[in-house]
Formats: C-alpha cells, structure tokens, sequence
C-alpha cells in the first residue's frame, strides 16, 4: 500500500516534469526564430553613420584631429590620424563642401544653400552663422588665409571675408561687379589672394579682395581649385584632367601633361613638397617636381576622391564618394 | 474478440453476419466482405476512370502562387509589377579565360554572341546591349558641353590599332562594370524579353527561352572562353529542369521500395499486392486533382511521392499481419477480415493524423503551399480506402498452397532483437532511455536556436548552390558591379503637382538614401533623389562639390528629365511613384530583416498624408513578405499540428498518459530536426516548414500502431507491460522498422535533386521518418512505464 502511494506521485512527478518538458519543447519551437524575425514591437533604433558609407567632400586637419564634411551636413572627425571616426550632424540637410582651420580649435564649414557654420572646439560643435547677402546660393569653399582670416566664395561669384575667425563676414566683390562665374577656390599665395573658378577665370588680389587683376586665361574650362607649390608655384586643376602651371604668380601658364580626362576635385601639398591632386573615378596625379609633372594612377575601387589631407603619421586621409579613409600608399608614396 | 475460421477455403456463401465482431467495425468489415466483388470492380472503375483524368494534369509553376499574396508587402508589389516590376531581363556574360578582352578573337566571339542574341525569337531586338551594339557609346564632358561617339566603329576588324581605340573609349564611357567587367577580363550581352511570342502571340515560354541559350553556351564556350547566363527566364528553365528530374527519383525509389519489400515478404503475390494498393491512391490522387481545379508545381510534385511511400508503409502493415493470419492456418478471406478488423481503427486514425499534419500546413498564407497542403490531404484521405478496403479485398482472394513455406519472409526476424529490447518497458532502463532523451532535447534546444528563417545561401535559392546557374550568379556579380538581389520601395506622392521636381520630395529620397545606406547587408541604394545628385554634378563638369540637390526646381527637373531616359527605373509616367532600388549584399533573412527594420522605422517617422514609403517588392520584398508569412505560420502550425494529432490520440486511447507517451517522442524530434536544420544552415522557408508537419504526421503513425497493439495485448491477454510491448513489437515493431528504413532511402534519393529545396526536404523528412521511428521503439515504452505503468491492466480486469 505505502509502496503503491510512492509509486503513484513518483509516477506523476516524471510525468509533470515531462508534460513539462513537452510543453516546453513545443513553446521554443514555436518560439525559437522568434528572435530572428522582425516585429514592430521590437525598438529599432536607427543605424549609425558609417565612414565609409556617406559622400563626403572635404576634409581638413584641425591640430591632430582629421574633420571631414560631407552630404546632409554630416561632419566625421577622427582623433586617431583615421583610424576611426565620430559622425555628428550640422543644423542642414545640404551637402558641406569645405572646411578649413584657423588653428586647432577655430574652424569654418560651408555649403550648398547657403550653409555655414563655425567651430570653436575642433570641430566637435558647430553653430551656424547667419548671413543674410547669402540667401540659398551655393558656397563651394572656405579658406583659411592666415591668422583668423577666412575667405568663403561660391556660386554667381559670391565672395565673403571674416576677420574674427568666423563670427562676423563681410561681402565683397570679386574679380569686377558683373562677374558671375561660380568661384571654386580662393588660396593666400604670400603676396597675392588667388582665384580660380568656372569657365577657365583666374584673378588675383593683393589687398583681401578690394581690388583685382583679372588673369588672363589660358584655357576656357572650369578650374575646381589651386594649390601652391613648394617653390611658389602655382597649379591651377579641374575638369577634364586639366592641370596648369605657372611659375610666375599667375601670368602665365603652361598644361601639365596628365593623359587622363577625368577631373580632379583637390590637391594638396605635402610636409616634404610632395602634390597630389584627387578626382572623380578615384585618380591620384603625384608631382615630386613642384607640379612640373605628374605621375597618374587609379584606385581599384574606383569612388571618386574630393579632396586628401596629411595626418601626424604623414599618411594621407581621404575624402569620397565612398565616405573617408587612408589613401593607399601605392598610389601616392614613392 | 475476433473470430477464427477453421474451414480453409471458405466461400462467400458462408458469410454470416455473426463471424464479425459485434462493433461498428465488425458491420464496416461484413458490408466490405460480404460485397467483395463488387468492391473490387467498383474500385477498378474508379482507378480507370481517375487515371484517365490524371492524363490532365499539368505541371506549373505560377509565381504568384509561391507568393504570401495577402501580405502587405505583396500588395505593393501586385500594385506595381506592371510598372516597375522590371524587365525581364537576360544576361551573357563572356569572359576571357586567360587576359583581358581586347584580343581579335575574344571581339569576334562577342560579336558571334552579340548576333544570336539578337535573333533569338522573343527578344526585345531594340534592347540587346553590349559594346557590339550601336547604341554603346561613350560621353565626355567638354568645356563646351558633351561630346560622345560609338565604342566600337563599324569597320571594325579586330586590327591592334582598333584595339586601342576600343579599349580607350570603354576607359572614358560609363559601361566599366556594367557592359564591361572591372577588371576587362569580360563583357556582357544584355537583352530584355518580350511578354509575349512574336510568333505566337501567346505568352513567351520562358522555358524555350532558356534551352536558346543554353544551346548558345554549348556552342561557344571552349577552353579559350566561358559563358555566364543569368536572368529569370534562365532560372526558371533550370528549375523546370530539375523538377522533370524527380520523376527519376520516382521511378528509383519505386523500384527500391519493390525490392526492399519482397526481400521482406519473400513474396512475390504479396509484393505486387502491396506495390499495386500503394500506387492506387497516387493514381486516385493524380485523377482527382483536375477535378479540383489543381495542377502539381515543384513543391507538390513531391506529394505523390510521398504518398506512395506512406501508401507501402501501411501497406506493409497490412501484408504483415495478414500473412501472420495465414501462416496461423487461416484462408485468404478470413486473414484479410481479421486484418482489416484488426488495423482499421489504428490505420485510419494514423491516416487520419496524417490528413490533419498534413492540413495544419494550410496556416502559411502562401497558395502552394494550400495546395499543397489540400493534395497531401486529398491523398491520405483516398489512401484509407484504398489500403484499408482494397488492399485486404485484394487480399483475401490470394491463395498459397504451403503458406508458411511460400511466405517465408522476415516479419519475423527482428524477433530476437524484440525480446532483448523489452527491458525498455521497465522503470529501470526506461529511466536511461529518458535520461539520455532529456540531454538530447536540451542539446537540441540549444542548437535549434540558430535555426533561421528564411533562404541562407547565395544565388537563386531553388537552385543548389554549386548549380551552373548560381555559379554564373556569382560570377557576374563578382565581375561586373552588378546586384541580383533586389528589394525595392515605392515612394508614393498623392500630390498632382509634379511630385519629382521638388525638393522637398527629393529631399526625403536623399535621406532615405544615406540612411539605408548605412545598414549591414545593403550594398548600393538607388533612387531618383541621389540620381538628380549625380546628374547635377555632371551638369556642373563633373565637379564632386556638386553632388548635390539643387536649390531651383528647374535645376531638379534637369535631373529628372534625364532620368526618363531609364524608362520606369526612377519613376512611374504621373511621376507620383518613385521606385528606391536597394540592392543587398545577400538575401539571408537576418539581412533582410535588419534592412526591412530599418525602412519601417524611416517610414514611421517620415511616412505623411501625402508622401509615403511602401514596402516592398523586388526578389528581396517577395523573401521578406514569405518570411514573415512563414514566421507568422510557424506557432500555428506547430501548436495545431500537437493539438490536433494529441487529440486524435486522446480520442483513441481516451488516456492523457498514454497520449503523452507517444507526442512526447514525437515532440523530441521535432526539436531535433529543428537542431538539424540549425546545424546544416537549412533555414525555415515555405519549402521546410511543411517537412515538420509531414514528419509528425507520419511519424504518429508508429505510435499508434504500437500502442493500440499494447492496449489489446494487456486488456485482452493481460499481460504485463514488458510483454505487452515486446508482443506488439513481434507484431508490428518489425513492419514498423522495415517502412520506416524504406520511406527513408525513398525521400533520400530526393538529395540527388537539383533543385535545393528539394534536398532540404529529402534529408528533414528522411531524418524525420527514421528518427520518428527510434523514438517510438525506444523512448515511447520508457514513458509508458513511468506514465501508464500496470494501470491499464487494472482497468480491464
């Protein structure tokens, strides 16, 4: 009898447990892809940017820091010479298409639709700066000209000067008053402002842009920007492959062979004289010449560059379509 | 009880209503029996008239019907195919095997291709692309505006000059990566189909299509060059291919199974017998689905199949029992009416669990999958006729001289093995054999949890991975920047306004652009917002600072303008439908999900009255809207498919204990198959599912026979457990392992298929049947010694 009675539970403990067990076993079938499968009861949060994964335009160095800009207002900064990067977001949905440093905290970004805004840590916030001459035109570059001078110039001519390193701008006239060309760079060359732009224009200032003498141009396509040589030459480049010279502060010119026609969006000089110019379907033209020759190539990936620049490690940084990264040394080093 | 003749050779007029059991399934058996003859030409009619229909049936494959059509993503989809559901589009690509293609013999053999393409009857002529075509050409921006020529000149004759010149305009034209791979080891002819037969004017036969071109490789790959063929015609020809081949599965598990089964009946009479009832109802079958309206796709191609092997499997009970009668000393008829008294009530209730796991199915929302689901159902149910009615009819009209010499066969062979195996029945072993079940679900648990949803591999999912065409796959997309899984978005503007030369509209697009982007798994994004971008820097010399969506509308509309050159690529003709092509890395469904994640949440914060995100079409749509209908299925099918086979049991052996001794078994494994699908990456789709339902279905079939047999052997016989079982064993156990080993290698030869799914479900229901079987031979008597122990022979004294 007592051994009946223990009989009975043991028998109908195993068999809870094992109703239990298939219970069980029948719940986590119904239930163990569950995780795999969307449900909109599940939070999503939204992925963030990735470096690789935004049109980015320009980027410039700020002390160590690298700061890229880019489509939809999107700023990358890197404080690990590229390594990685951080993403934040400007007040605008337009495409910033320059940056430039004073030092390492003052700096200054533009853009499409007449965006501009001003950094007082590095590039970690941005505020914007409001004015009102610029409506929605487009503002295709900022420069820092020395000390907290900066220069921005865009579309139809637009040209504006702040002396307070960004807080404050002045509009100004460039080249004549019935110039409308859009300006694509405005770079200090020592003595001179030099600009460059659309439909072949070159023009130079001595006195911040007050007074001009209008270049002649020695070719009719568009120049997107300039850069000086080492020994003071300059090289103006842009579209179709096309890179000038002129030994002379801009009197005369002479094309530097390039055998490509694809067009070269930004060049840059390097700490030890090295120029490379940057552009569409990913070329890279290296001079060791101070620009009298070039040596050019493609990346295999083939994303068109906007514009490089050198970090602490002497590498140099991109800016892409393809988003930011380190230029393979093959394609510029010796 | 049932009664014994002792007078061999009885005729019918001896029938008489008392020598049957006094139940409903005595009156069922005296009506069958009583009417024999009649029985047998009627159901003779029936297979002549049925086969003669069956001659209707048609195989298809409608793509709507592998579609979950009420889903929401589908409806998208339905709405938009005429739209932008695309080109049907064709893709050779011819590549050097060794250098680049700028040789005179890899151009004469692009020019060869290019050429057939062309008069290949249902191509689109206007559209066959490549650098052979005449509209290839190159454009250059030039200070003054745009410049352009052909790439490849009309008097071309393969001269190095002409070389140069070809290689140095496909340098400066967009084609790089797309008519021409990246690396110039090869070049495309692309070409888009017509909907329907010039000839003919009726719809295009994709599959004719197909054999074109297949034709077209076979003439120009040699070892200088290969040709890569991709596009859905070309897919659904392979397809159709590798369905023809499971007839050949067919005809090899048939001529296994005949064999198998007369080296275990040792009877050729009886092996014909069984053969012939188990092909009946597959001919029942095939003769009544154009009756219903239904024709057999790939999916359901298999069900005949299977029906024919669960058609032996309960044949063979059936031979089995009757020759144990006969080798009793009883005659043909009485044999066949013990049997069917016997075995009707656990054959039909075990046919009757297999209709409902083959029913339970029907929750996934996908018509093949009804279909399916209503074939399976349709032939299980004529199958208890044909086996429980014509097969013991049959039967009863065989007559053996020396039965027990002439019958020699091995039903009786495992009998030794049944003896040893009865210590199972007992507490002792029976709590080793659940212990070591208990690690096996938890191991099974543990792995099951990485069972996917959704397609993993590469390619097109219904064909093997290493097929030639998933091969191609991956070559073109390799070469050529070029994506083949593509889900796409409607963005629908309700404004009348021309929607897409604003900016606010192309505004959106551009944040949906950069957002998507950002998601693992999405290789490119396509909309007409980041093509106005692109077109404005192209406008602007090709300057990267004009990456942009202009200010002024008129700038905007420049960009759109130029898109319409894309056809409906960008947009519908009222421009209020802006079609997002997202095309994707692969179409695995964590991938998918994450993207579809992604797009609900965008939609959420920026879907309003007028402007909204709509989900989804493409392949990758299609994949996503099944996963969801599978993934919503699943719970459903597998709780019904427990509650409907526990309920049949409870309603037989009116026992919770005993229900639970044969689910328990059968929900172990459904857990292990699951662990199986995890650890050979087979993922759960509308091709597996289906697998556990069938699995189950018929696996119950096990327990059934084997606990109905245990029951009569303790309430009539009173025997312990242990001997009940090691009886029922002796007379069921060894049919028992002999269908499930032929089943087995029966859907195992289903691996030689070509097509992918059909493997899947050959291993799953090969795993499912043989492991169904262990577990109702080794586990099913532990748990009856724990859970039912010696009540039932209580009960019945």
């Amino acid at each position: 009898m007592k051994n009946q009675t223990v009989g009975t539970v043991r028998r109908c403990a195993v068999g809870a447990v094992l109703a239990a067990a298939g219970i069980l076993s029948s719940g986590l079938l119904a239930y163990a892809p569950s995780a795999l499968a969307s449900s909109p009861a599940k939070a999503v949060v939204a992925v963030p940017l990735k470096p690789n994964k935004v049109i980015m335009i320009d980027i410039a160095r700020a002390g160590n820091r690298m700061v890229a800009v880019g489509e939809r207002g999107v700023v990358f900064n890197s404080d690990d010479d590229g390594a990685t990067w951080t993403a934040l977001r400007t007040e605008t949905t337009r495409t910033l298409t320059s940056v430039a440093f004073a030092d390492a905290k003052i700096g200054v970004t533009v853009g499409h639709g007449g965006a501009i805004f001003r950094t007082e840590d590095g590039g970690t916030t941005w505020a914007a700066v409001i004015i009102d001459a610029i409506g929605t035109d487009s503002l295709l570059s900022v420069t820092a000209m020395g000390g907290q001078v900066f220069a921005a110039v865009g579309s139809f001519g637009k040209f504006f000067v702040s002396s307070d390193g960004g807080r404050t701008w002045v509009q100004k006239t460039a080249v004549d008053a019935d110039f409308d060309r859009h300006i694509f760079a405005l770079i200090p060359t020592g003595e001179y402002w030099f600009l460059a732009g659309e439909t072949g224009n070159i023009s130079r200032t001595r006195d911040q842009g007050n007074t001009w003498d209008i270049l002649p141009a020695p070719y009719n396509g568009s120049f997107f920007g300039a850069v000086r040589a080492k020994d003071g030459a300059l090289l103006a480049y842009g579209m179709r492959g096309n890179i000038w010279y002129s030994g002379d502060d801009g009197i005369t010119w002479r094309q530097v062979k390039t055998d490509t026609t694809i067009g070269f969006n930004g060049a840059r000089l390097l700490d030890d004289g090295t120029l490379v110019f940057v552009g569409n379907t990913g070329i890279v033209a290296v001079s060791r010449d101070n620009g009298k020759t070039v040596k050019v190539q493609r990346s295999a990936k083939g994303t068109g560059f906007g514009s490089v620049v050198q970090n602490s490690k002497g590498e140099l940084v991109y800016a892409s379509e393809a988003g930011v990264g380190i230029l393979d040394r093959s394609l510029w080093a010796e | 009880m049932t009664k014994q003749s002792t007078t061999p050779g009885s005729d019918e007029a001896e029938f008489s209503e008392n020598k049957f059991d006094q139940n409903w399934v005595g009156k069922i058996a005296y009506v069958i029996f009583r009417y024999r003859k009649p029985w047998l030409i009627l159901f003779l009619l029936i297979t002549i008239v049925l086969a003669g229909m069956a001659s209707q049936l048609r195989v298809q494959a409608a793509f709507n019907k592998m579609i979950p059509l009420k889903h929401p993503y589908m409806q998208t989809f339905l709405d938009y195919a005429q739209t932008f559901g695309g080109a049907n589009k064709i893709i050779v690509a011819v590549k050097n095997r060794n250098g680049d293609i700028y040789t005179k013999e890899y151009m004469d053999t692009l020019r060869a291709v290019h050429e057939e393409v062309f008069y290949i009857n249902g191509i689109e002529r206007s559209s066959v692309m490549s650098l052979f075509a005449s509209n290839a050409r190159y454009t250059e921006v030039v200070e003054d505006g745009f410049t352009g020529d052909v790439i490849i000149s009309a008097d071309f004759a393969g001269t190095p000059e002409q070389l140069e010149k070809v290689r140095a305009n496909v340098l400066k034209s967009e084609y790089v990566g797309r008519i021409v791979s990246r690396d110039m080891g090869a070049a495309m002819v692309a070409a888009v189909l017509q909907d329907n037969d010039p000839e003919t004017g009726k719809r295009l036969d994709l599959q004719e299509v197909a054999k074109k071109f297949e034709d077209l490789r076979t003439k120009y790959e040699n070892d200088k060059v290969s040709l890569h063929i991709i596009g859905f015609a070309k897919s659904v020809g392979d397809i159709a291919q590798g369905a023809a081949g499971v007839l050949v599965f067919f005809a090899v598990a048939f001529v296994i199974t005949t064999v198998l089964l007369y080296w275990y009946s040792g009877s050729g009479k009886l092996t014909a017998v069984a053969i012939l009832c188990a092909v009946a109802p597959v001919i029942w079958l095939l003769g009544l689905l154009p009756i219903f309206g239904l024709g057999l796709d790939p999916m359901s191609i298999l069900v005949p199949f299977l029906i024919f092997s669960i058609g032996v499997s309960h044949a063979v009970q059936m031979t089995s029992a009757w020759k144990l009668e006969t080798i009793a000393g009883n005659d043909g008829l009485t044999a066949s009416t013990n049997c069917f008294q016997k075995l009707f009530i656990p054959g039909a209730m075990a046919l009757l669990a297999n209709a409902l796991g083959f029913m339970v199915i029907g929750f996934v929302e996908i018509e093949m999958v009804h279909e399916l689901a209503l074939t399976a159902t349709i032939g299980v149910s004529v199958m208890i006729i044909t086996n429980k009615m014509l097969l013991p009819i049959v039967m009863s009209y065989l007559k053996f001289n020396d039965p027990a010499k002439e019958l020699k066969g091995r039903e009786t062979s495992g009998d030794w093995l049944w003896e040893k195996l009865g210590f199972l029945a007992e507490k002792k072993a029976g709590s080793v054999a659940i212990g070591i079940a208990l690690i096996l679900l938890a191991g099974g648990i543990y792995k099951a949890r990485d069972l996917a949803i959704g397609d993993l591999g590469r390619g097109v999912p219904e064909l093997r991975p290493d097929s030639r065409y998933n091969q191609d796959v991956d070559v073109i997309t390799r070469e050529f920047a070029l994506g083949v899984d593509l889900l796409q978005i409607i963005a629908e503007h309700s404004s009348k306004d021309s929607p897409c030369v604003q900016r606010a509209v192309m505004e959106k697009l551009e944040d949906f652009e950069l957002a998507i982007r950002q998601v693992d798994g999405v290789a490119n994004v396509r909309s007409i917002g980041g093509f106005v971008k692109f077109t404005t820097q192209n406008y602007s010399e090709t300057s990267l600072k004009w990456r942009t969506l202009p200010e002024e509308t008129a700038q905007i509309a420049q960009g759109t303008s130029f898109a319409t050159r894309f056809g409906p690529e960008f947009m519908n003709s009222q421009c209020s439908s802006l079609p997002i092509a997202i095309y994707t890395s692969d179409h695995e469904a964590t991938t998918i999900t994450r993207i579809m994640d992604q797009i609900k949440l965008f939609a959420e914060k920026n879907d309003t009255e007028e402007f909204k995100f709509r989900m989804a079409s493409g392949n990758v749509g299609v994949m996503a809207a099944t996963n969801e209908a599978v993934h919503a299925a699943d719970k459903w099918v597998n709780l019904a498919l427990f509650l409907s086979v526990s309920v049949l049991c409870l309603i037989e052996f009116r026992s919770i204990m005993v229900t639970l001794c044969i689910i328990l078994p059968l929900g172990l494994v459904t857990v292990l198959c699951n662990a199986v699908m995890a650890i050979m990456g087979i993922g759960l789709k509308v091709n597996t599912l289906p697998v556990v339902a069938l699995g189950v279905g018929v696996g119950v079939d096990y327990g059934i026979y084997l606990f109905e047999r245990m029951k009569h052997e303790i309430a009539d016989t009173g025997l312990s457990l242990r001997d009940a079982f090691v009886s029922a064993l002796k007379q069921r156990g060894t049919a028992s392992v002999f269908t499930a080993v032929t089943m087995t290698i029966s859907v195992l030869t289903w691996m030689g298929s070509a097509l992918k799914f059909q493997q899947d479900m050959g291993l799953l229901l090969a795993f499912m049947f043989l492991v169904n079987m262990f577990g109702a031979i080794l586990l099913l008597p532990a748990l009856a010694a724990f859970l039912v122990g010696e009540r039932m022979r209580g009960k019945a004294h």
